[in-house]
């Protein structure tokens, strides 16, 4: 009889926590342009305002095109020619947890915290993921840019620097996160150059190569390594 | 300055140009490539009316090689010619020279979940964490392995390949006959090592850090043979958003044979406002220690590659201090206006005061492939120290153009 109590008892908290861990949907809330979805399984789709995206839904944007989508309480802008996987979008006792894995593009989230419950929110990419609580940020896999708030930006290999409202950071070729600069966010990543200009001269050393060398790694290069 | 460069790496260029392009051939839908042309005039005043003419074309391409690595490579023409307004003195006139800019494969592997190495081979830039032990483009290689928050670097060099004007190593009195002699092209043959620590963010906002090299003399055969070796601490970081700061010490331990040593250290903040136009407010300072011990072990500090402490006045970095302030805004994009200013010393002698010096530039880029830039500057030297000093001055255009 008591053996009875407590498997039952144990079924109850596993329907308990299962029914408190819902998976949630993202949901498109703006469209510009040519925006395609797949659902696990299924074809290709063109993207309408409304339609419910679940977990493992592939969304890809074209050429001058744009979809915003609400996962939980945050807002995703999905830039042009982008490629962006929802892995997981959870609602817990504790809180929402989303995680997205950007395989291409350009991404601006607006993470909105909650008073009672976390929100776990994380853009994933080959090169690094960027985690966030609270906060505003935009990222293409590879550079950082935080509107407001505070970012983890940490690679596969487990370094980790912590990048502050205003501040832009990158991963560079090497690997390595680069210390954040202060920088004006307006503009976001689409000045990437500047961006990764003030960077540098903030981590340069003062004494300067001198003669026609060209130092400077073309920026094609990186990207191309990247992706 | 005298700069000696000739066509006798031309064929070392063309070779190396020679393996990138059969290396291309596999790749060749991934290939980027430029050519980037530059104008640099620069008019000198002091000792007598000087004229500086550079003039050169880039040349470089790149290319990923599999999905971790990639390949740069670049070559260099050059005229340049230094026109000096004084009887006594002969115009240099140099038409031409080729020579192998960065050359270099560069790339990055994951080992496990918290490992990744990076390495670079090649004819790369080399420097210490402040730059001022060694900076240069030299051949060798550098691996970096990543795990967790630490990155340990090493790397080896060799600096005979490289044009003595472009190396500056001036570490004994070798090097300093070599330096004088215009039949010598090239660099002092020295073997460099290095192995580096950095801790990321290791105190909140900070990185900590310890540089390590050491330059072994290959060229001892008729001279004497001077090895040196550098420990080198830093910590840098970030007080809040706009405030970045950085320090740093040297220690030099040499023989030749005898033991000796010698002090450096330097240290820089910054105070950035993106919102305020974009300044940027710099106060830095460098110290390289001078022979304060008469004939005991201590000596002025030599780096490995030798650098000046100011724009204007050739103040080189031993047994000198230099202090100075730099601002800069962004009235409009692309537009940089900055002025600078800035005092050195010479701890070490009777009148220490050497002099001050005034600096202005102006940078603007119309586009992303211009870029329009003029300078100048002034020297007033200590005229108590060395009453022949003259006001030292220069002004100096530049454009480059990137295709």
């Amino acid at each position: 009889m008591m053996k009875r109590c407590i498997v039952t008892a144990a079924m109850l908290v596993v329907v308990a926590s299962a029914a408190m861990a819902a998976t949630l949907s993202a949901t498109v809330v703006e469209i510009a342009g040519k925006v395609e979805y797949q659902v696990p399984g299924k074809d290709w789709k063109p993207a309408k305002v409304g339609d419910a995206l679940p977990k493992g839904t592939i969304v890809s944007t074209g050429f001058k095109s744009t979809v915003l989508l609400k996962v939980g309480t945050s807002t995703v802008t999905v830039k042009p020619i982008t490629r962006l996987s929802l892995e997981e979008i959870l609602q817990t006792e504790s809180g929402t947890q989303t995680q997205l894995f950007l395989l291409a593009g350009r991404v601006k989230a607006e993470v909105t915290p909650q008073a009672s419950s976390a929100v776990e929110f994380q853009v994933k990419s080959p090169t690094a993921t960027a985690s966030v609580r609270g906060t505003g940020f935009e990222f293409d896999g590879t550079n950082l840019l935080v509107a407001h708030g505070s970012v983890q930006l940490r690679t596969p290999h487990g370094m980790t620097r912590y990048v502050r409202s205003g501040e832009f950071s990158y991963v560079a070729t090497n690997g390595s996160v680069t210390s954040p600069a202060a920088v004006s966010a307006e503009g976001g990543l689409e000045r990437i150059d500047e961006l990764i200009d003030q960077a540098d001269s903030d981590s340069r050393v003062d004494v300067q190569l001198s003669g026609a060398i060209d130092m400077t790694p073309p920026t094609a290069t990186v990207v191309i390594t990247i992706l | 300055m005298n700069r000696l460069r000739s066509s006798r790496t031309a064929p070392r260029a063309l070779a190396c140009l020679a393996l990138v392009a059969v290396l291309c051939a596999g790749n060749a839908f991934a290939l980027d490539f430029g050519l980037t042309l530059s104008n640099d005039s620069e008019l000198s005043g002091g000792g007598g009316l000087s004229l500086s003419q550079s003039d050169s074309a880039v040349l470089w391409l790149s290319l990923p090689i599999g999905a971790s690595s990639s390949i740069y490579a670049s070559a260099v023409y050059e005229f340049s010619g230094d026109f000096t307004y004084l009887p006594s003195y002969s115009d240099r006139v140099r038409w031409y020279s080729i020579t192998a800019g960065r050359v270099e494969w560069e790339g990055f592997v994951g080992l496990s979940e918290s490992m990744g190495l990076g390495w670079s081979v090649g004819r790369i830039p080399l420097q210490d964490y402040s730059g001022r032990v060694l900076n240069g483009l030299l051949d060798g290689a550098v691996v970096r392995l990543s795990a967790g928050q630490a990155i340990v670097s090493a790397a080896v060099a060799y600096t005979g390949l490289t044009f003595k004007d472009d190396a500056m190593i001036l570490i004994d009195a070798d090097d300093e006959s070599a330096w004088s002699d215009d039949e010598v092209a090239f660099a002092p043959r020295r073997l460099l090592a290095s192995l580096g620590l950095r801790l990321v963010e290791l105190v909140p906002f900070h990185d900590l850090g310890l540089d390590g090299w050491a330059q072994f003399d290959l060229a001892a055969a008729g001279g004497t043979a001077t090895h040196t070796q550098y420990a080198e601490p830093f910590i840098e970081g970030r007080v809040a958003r706009s405030i970045r700061w950085r320090l740093w010490g040297a220690a030099e331990f040499g023989q030749d044979p005898g033991f000796f040593y010698g002090m450096a250290a330097g240290g820089r903040i910054r105070l950035s406002a993106p919102e305020l136009a974009g300044l940027r407010v710099t106060a830095s300072c460098a110290w390289a220690g001078g022979d304060y011990d008469g004939d005991g072990a201590m000596r002025a500090f030599k780096p490995i590659t030798t650098g000046s402490l100011s724009s204007v006045a050739g103040t080189m970095f031993s047994d000198a201090l230099g202090a100075s302030l730099d601002a800069s805004f962004v009235p409009l994009r692309g537009l940089t206006i900055g002025a600078g200013c800035g005092a050195n010393f010479r701890p070490n002698g009777d009148d220490s005061y050497l002099g001050f010096e005034l600096t202005g530039r102006v940078e603007y880029k119309p586009a992303s492939d211009v870029t329009l830039g003029i300078e100048g500057g002034c020297f007033a030297p200590n005229a108590t120290a060395d009453p022949d000093a003259s006001l030292e001055w220069m002004a100096a255009a530049s454009a480059t153009l990137r295709l």
